[in-house]
């Protein structure tokens, strides 16, 4: 990921207050822009909202089998049966009134998308704990369609839903639906879609002053109704309710009932999960069946045996798979290049640059550079994605963190904070992001302090071509083994400095899945085209920079500039420290520089690296380039996150842990 | 709070033998809306399935729900072991 899309996930962030700000609602009420009506898909974390928001777009959108993986809203225009809506993917959520510090509470996002209808999707095996939910929804008194998802998996443990009877309750559509197949989604849509008609021609004034049929008790019912009556005249002790609402209320985006149903959520809340048993007794059927086998193997995960075993495996496994994938893809890739389109190239720009230096440069940029990206970049990235998607959605993560949680109190964290790290060894970026799901702005920084330590996709290419083909694979092993101390000193380091205190674990384990070929295909793919295509403008100006300077000799006062730190203190020739430097606009130029640099030393073949620098001085350079400042990306998220203070804080950091550990590393091996 | 030997008392969700339905009886002011929103809720019938290593979480099933909870939270939640014969018929 890049800057590019850092800029534009910024974007999509919560913007509840921002659109609180921009005032009165349309005309025509909660609608787009373009008229159409919105569609909110909301539901508990992991049951399936954006896989639902998928097949309903048609698009790839972010899917994973573990709880928190959307944390910004994202919209698509769908068009169903000639009718247009436009389509809000949520985060999940466990109650409207949810909320982490720093970020504005999930009623406030769900509002400021202003929804004309919403999906409720819920878990049609464990309706007890998702109808709540739908149950919250309603009352806001926005035309609701439950979407009884996973029922293939509630069907696989014995589970039926008497849908006509939970509708006839709930006065509302109910959907049986399979997301991963699309089976059921376009009809929910379509339903939302009718609903949402009615409602934005409907008549205002036909405002509920009532709950829809409440299953509530009546005392509690008089209550509520009797905080509308003071909401809608305007006499509220504001210190109990939130500005947004207020504002909603007087916009006309919310009837004076269903703020008052925000307001009065805790008396609610016991309330919702009562009925909730009551209505799943009555609509579940259950037959005795034999546990289907992921249900059985999910406990395995997580007990010391054979969970921690496992675990060992688990990660030597990926590594190991990545590194050998990656070295068979970049070698096919780069002895390809090399023998056919380096030569065309080399004629044709020689051929057509009249300018020697200039010629060169552009050589460098586009033989050099371009190899470099196709024999580094591509494979390991790619390989690495693939991986990193299996692990997603066979939901093994969340078990992971079960294991990993004493580990993690010890840095602060819940064990939760494990997802988002983990997530981070595909791209820094997005992991940051992803620990919005965590409690209180100490554990989100503690945590994005990690991920910046933690390797990306990116950085794990750079230490395994510096060090698989050069040191060894044992090498390459080691190398992560010592980043992986670092960054646990660090972190110890990170929690004893930084006050406050961490909140203990509760998390739901989401069931093992299979992986699904197409899914993990569309994920790794997703994410690695834009990686190609935001990485290599970057690599080939950088490359042409790089390529001029040297041409022209400049290289050789920056080298003796930087020098003293360089070769003094980790040991490296000079010109490494240079693309260290540049490796800041992207993690792996610090290889692909390095080998564009080599080639021009000593000509094409990538074993020239080893004449280059010696496996001490890879090893080093690795390691410092696996710790060291975030790459520039990571710098905007972190700074838009925590503001410009953290960021640059967390990124001096690295950087004094990295040259720190480099410099130690360096005496170690004996090259300073 | 120690292990008690009979699986009837009221114990703490954290000394709950794995195996073990009980009914949760109360929960601590502290832990109580976290626990809520996971439907961790007085009234509620759950069991242990198993311990995650070092001192780590307990894995406790909800209906078929498994939830990981650290030590100290599964502290703050009472319960009370269920007649074998009455958590059948629960859920
Ligand atoms: N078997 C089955 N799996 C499903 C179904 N719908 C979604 N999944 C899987 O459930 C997992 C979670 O799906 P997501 O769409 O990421 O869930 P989400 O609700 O958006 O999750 P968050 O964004 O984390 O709140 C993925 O592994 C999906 O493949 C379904 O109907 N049946
Ligand atoms: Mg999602």
């Amino acid at each position: 990921m890049s800057a590019v899309e850092a800029g534009e996930l910024a974007c999509h962030r919560p913007a509840a207050t921002e659109t609180e700000a921009s005032g009165e609602a349309p005309a025509a009420g909660a609608v787009d822009g373009d008229g159409s009506p919105v569609i909110a898909v909301v539901g508990r974390p992991n049951v399936g909202k954006s896989t639902f928001f998928a097949r309903a777009s048609g698009r790839y959108a972010e899917v994973a089998n573990v709880p928190g993986t959307t944390v910004s809203i994202a919209r698509r225009h769908v068009r169903l049966g000639g009718r247009a809506a436009v389509l809000i993917d949520l985060p999940g959520a466990f109650t409207l009134t949810d909320r982490s510090d720093g970020l504005p509470a999930f009623w406030q996002l769900l509002l400021a998308a202003r929804p004309d209808a919403i999906v409720v999707v819920v878990d049609a095996g464990d309706l007890r704990r998702h109808l709540p939910l739908a149950l919250a929804c309603r009352d806001l008194g926005v035309p609701i369609v439950v979407a009884a998802n996973l029922a293939d998996e509630a069907g696989a443990r014995g589970i039926e839903v008497d849908l006509g009877r939970l509708s006839q309750l709930l006065a509302a559509p109910v959907h049986r639906t399979i997301g991963r197949q699309g089976v059921g989604v376009l009809a929910a849509v379509g339903d939302a879609i009718r609903l949402a008609g009615v409602r934005s021609s409907g008549d205002r004034a036909a405002v509920r002053r009532a709950l829809p049929v409440p299953p509530y008790p009546a005392d509690v019912v008089r209550r509520v109704s009797a905080l509308a009556g003071r909401l809608a005249g305007g006499d509220v002790p504001t210190d109990h309710v939130p500005p947004e609402l207020l504002s909603a209320v007087a916009a006309g985006r919310l009837s004076p009932v269903g703020a008052a149903t925000i307001v009065a959520a805790e008396d609610l809340e016991p309330e919702r999960w009562a009925v909730a048993e009551r209505w799943a007794a009555q609509v579940e059927r259950r037959h005795a069946v034999r546990p289907p086998l992921a249900d059985r193997l999910a406990r395995h995960v997580t007990a010391p045996w054979p969970g921690l075993p496992l675990f060992a495996l688990v990660t030597l496994a990926s590594l190991g798979a990545t590194m050998a994938l990656g070295t068979f893809l970049s070698n096919v890739l780069g002895s390809a290049w090399s023998a056919a389109v380096s030569p065309v190239l080399t004629a044709v720009v020689t051929a057509l640059v009249p300018i020697p230096a200039l010629a060169a440069a552009t050589l460098w940029a586009l033989d050099s550079g371009l190899l470099a990206m196709v024999s580094v970049g591509i494979p390991f990235v790619l390989s690495f994605y693939l991986l990193l998607a299996v692990l997603e959605d066979s939901g093994y993560l969340a078990g992971a963190a079960v294991l990993a949680d004493r580990i993690f109190n010890a840095l602060g964290l819940p064990g939760r904070a494990a997802i988002p790290l983990l997530a981070a060894t595909g791209c820094n970026v997005p992991a940051i992001y992803g620990t919005r799901v965590l409690d209180s702005r100490r554990e989100r920084l503690l945590a994005s302090f990690l991920i910046t330590l933690t390797p990306c996709s990116a950085r794990s290419a750079v230490v395994i071509a510096a060090l698989a083909p050069f040191a060894g694979p044992l090498a390459a092993f080691a190398a992560f083994g010592v980043v992986g101390l670092i960054a646990l000193s660090a972190g110890l380091a990170a929690n004893a400095l930084v006050p406050g205190h961490q909140s203990p674990l509760v998390l739901e384990l989401p069931p093992l899945r299979r992986p699904i070929a197409r899914q993990v295909g569309a994920k790794a793919w997703f994410r690695f085209s834009s990686f190609v295509t935001t990485a290599t403008p970057v690599m080939l100006a950088g490359s042409f920079v790089l390529g001029g300077l040297y041409e022209t000799g400049a290289i050789g006062p920056i080298g003796d500039a930087i020098a003293p730190l360089v070769r003094g203190l980790l040991g490296l020739p000079p010109v490494a420290g240079i693309a260290l430097a540049l490796a800041f606009l992207r993690k792996e130029l610090a290889l692909q520089l390095l080998l564009v640099l080599a080639v021009a030393e000593y000509g094409a073949g990538a074993s020239s690296l080893a004449a280059f620098m010696t496996s001490g001085q890879l090893f080093v350079y690795a390691i410092v380039t696996a710790v060291s400042v975030p790459c520039v990306a990571t710098l905007a998220t972190l700074a838009g996150e925590f503001g410009w203070r953290s960021a640059l804080t967390v990124s001096g950091a690295t950087l004094g842990v990295a040259l720190a550990a480099g410099g130690i590393v360096a005496r170690l091996v004996g090259i300073a | 709070m120690r292990k008690s030997e009979s699986p009837t008392q009221e114990c703490a969700l954290a000394d709950l033998p794995a195996g073990v339905p009980a009914r949760v009886v109360a929960i601590d002011e502290e832990r109580l809306l976290v626990l809520a929103a996971h439907g961790i809720r007085p009234g509620v019938v759950v069991s242990v399935e198993d311990d995650a290593p070092f001192g780590g979480p307990r894995i406790i099933r909800l209906g078929p729900a498994r939830l990981a909870i650290a030590r100290v939270v599964a502290a703050a939640i009472r319960v009370r072991p269920e007649p074998a014969a009455d958590a059948a018929r629960t859920r």
